[in-house]
């Protein structure tokens, strides 16, 4: 439904060549920005940072809901901070592959893909990113993003608004 | 007539006044279809075209195809012929039933795109592509045509086609000549209705004009928001919290790719289309928010959502048209018929010959055997 009726932005801020580019932590950060601006909710506390060695804090964040063709892209993303790198692995979804600044990243292999839809004609994955009771249409409580994210070398960032 | 094996369902339907493909629902694992067409059956065909009586499709054969009995000439004796297009075509929005509707083509070389507001793309194979057909460019030049699915608005047979209607034109060309590169024609919108879509012109204007790159299918009181990126100029329509989340309800459908809108854009800045040169970057888009039930009871009788023709499959209609739907559905795409692999002219397909035709189906499933 996401993919179908919400807007998106693309990635721009990559070097692939490719319109979405892959994804970057600037790309990021302006869906953060939108989410914030329209005072979305996150979904997500924070978890606090503990005295364990390779860990850090994580933000309160919001959800991103991808496709698991983006693994690899994601490690190369600013400030990525992978989910065995969390301090308390109590509110770790089995899906979570880790997180940006205040998204949390879950993978799935169905994730949504548009087949063909880059300028170069290669697969564009779509992620998802949720605030706290956002709605597609109707009843607008948050702002839902949708990150369209690009594999290997490609990403958009999908924004949805509703 | 025995059939073998389960029957899956059967219906009846009547052909409406223009004669357009037909959408019937049928439980997955449909292995064999029959569509008589009774009105044609009782009366004595036609010179031109030759009027399909019964039709027959089975689990392999090609999407589009089926074998036909029909009438000409002014007789009632039957022939039979296969339909090259316009017959059967299984059709599964998951892409993933073998034989199905290919919900995206293949890649068709292309060697060149103009440089214009409705670029005129030279190929030497138009198979499949007619006026309406939605395209995806791809590798050419112009970055801000690639991947983003057009209408076509006019074809030369195997020469070229030009992308949109002149309705619904780019409000600035590419600002580059495309080159070679690729189509894929686009068999299937996105599941979910209403659906976003992107914004190719906005006119200043009271009620200003908003032209989409493929049908929009919205109707009268939709409530929509615009993702307009600063590169395209108009950003004063953008939802912000300056604006008090500015959203606009459409107020008249003027054709199925423009909308006009209740928002006076005469004192915005003027709205343009992305230009090659100015990509990396968002496209501007419309997404459908919700309804303005008092925008929408002043039209009751346009409440119809409509994507070529026909209403959008499982939408609601009235006050209830804009409620977010799942369209899809498993089933069987009945054609408008085709030229006879035999006879080489027209003959009429399943989905009727004539306005208010009466025609039966019935489909099932094999107990044994495959392909």
């Amino acid at each position: 439904m996401l993919a179908a009726t919400a807007g998106f932005i693309n990635c721009v801020n990559g070097v692939n060549g490719d319109i979405p580019t892959e994804i970057t932590r600037p790309d990021i950060n302006r869906v953060i920005r939108a989410l914030r601006n329209n005072n979305a909710y996150t979904i997500m506390d924070m978890i606090e940072g503990e005295d364990r060695f390779g860990t850090g804090p994580v933000r309160a964040s919001y959800f991103s809901l991808g496709s698991t063709q983006l693994v690899g892209d994601l490690d190369n993303v600013q400030g990525f901070l992978a989910a065995e790198q969390y301090p308390n692995q109590k509110p770790v979804l089995r899906s979570e592959y880790g997180s940006v600044s205040n998204i949390r990243f879950l993978m799935s292999s169905i994730g949504s893909v548009s087949p063909n839809a880059s300028s170069l004609g290669a697969n564009v994955f779509n992620n998802f990113v949720c605030g706290m009771e956002a709605k597609v249409k109707g009843l607008i409580k948050s702002l839902l993003i949708d990150l369209e994210a690009l594999r290997g070398d490609r990403a958009q960032v999908a924004l949805a608004t509703a | 007539m025995s059939y073998y094996g389960t029957v899956l369902g059967q219906g009846t339907f009547i052909a409406p006044a223009t004669i357009v493909n037909r959408v019937v629902a049928i439980p997955s694992g449909v292995d064999w279809m029959w569509v008589y067409n009774y009105t044609e059956a009782g009366i004595a065909g036609g010179a031109a075209p030759s009027l399909g009586v019964r039709y027959y499709w089975q689990r392999g054969m090609a999407p589009g195809t089926g074998i036909v009995e029909y009438k000409t000439n002014a007789s009632a004796a039957m022939n039979m012929d296969t339909l090259l297009t316009g017959g059967f075509t299984l059709y599964d929005p998951s892409g993933q039933t073998p034989g199905s509707l290919a919900l995206l083509g293949n890649p068709v070389a292309t060697t060149a795109s103009t440089n214009a507001t409705r670029p005129v793309v030279t190929t030497a194979d138009t198979t499949g592509i007619a006026i309406g057909t939605v395209v995806r460019m791809s590798n050419t030049a112009q970055d801000d045509v690639n991947g983003i699915d057009m209408v076509v608005g006019a074809v030369t047979l195997n020469t070229n086609f030009t992308l949109l209607a002149a309705s619904n034109a780019l409000a600035t060309a590419p600002g580059v000549i495309g080159g070679a590169g690729f189509y894929r024609i686009v068999r299937a919108d996105s599941l979910f209705y209403p659906r976003r879509r992107f914004v190719t012109n906005i006119t200043r204007a009271v009620n200003a004009n908003v032209s989409t790159s493929v049908e929009h299918s919205l109707t009268p009181g939709q409530e929509i928001r615009f993702s307009i990126p600063a590169v395209s100029g108009m950003i004063q329509l953008n939802s912000t919290a300056e604006n008090n989340y500015l959203s606009a309800t459409v107020v008249s459908v003027v054709d199925a790719y423009n909308i006009t809108i209740d928002i006076d854009t005469t004192q915005f800045t003027a709205f343009s289309w992305p230009t090659d040169a100015q990509t990396p970057c968002d496209f501007p888009q419309l997404v459908p928010v919700g309804e303005d039930t008092g925008a929408s009871i002043l039209s009751v009788n346009a409440q119809t959502p409509l994507y070529q023709g026909a209403q959008v499959y499982n939408s609601n209609t009235g006050l209830l048209a804009d409620s977010t739907v799942n369209t899809g559905y498993l089933g069987m795409l009945l054609g408008t018929g085709g030229n006879g692999s035999q006879l080489g002219t027209a003959i009429t397909g399943p989905a009727g010959s004539a306005a208010a035709d009466v025609l039966y189906w019935v489909a099932g499933k094999s107990g044994f055997g495959g392909l």
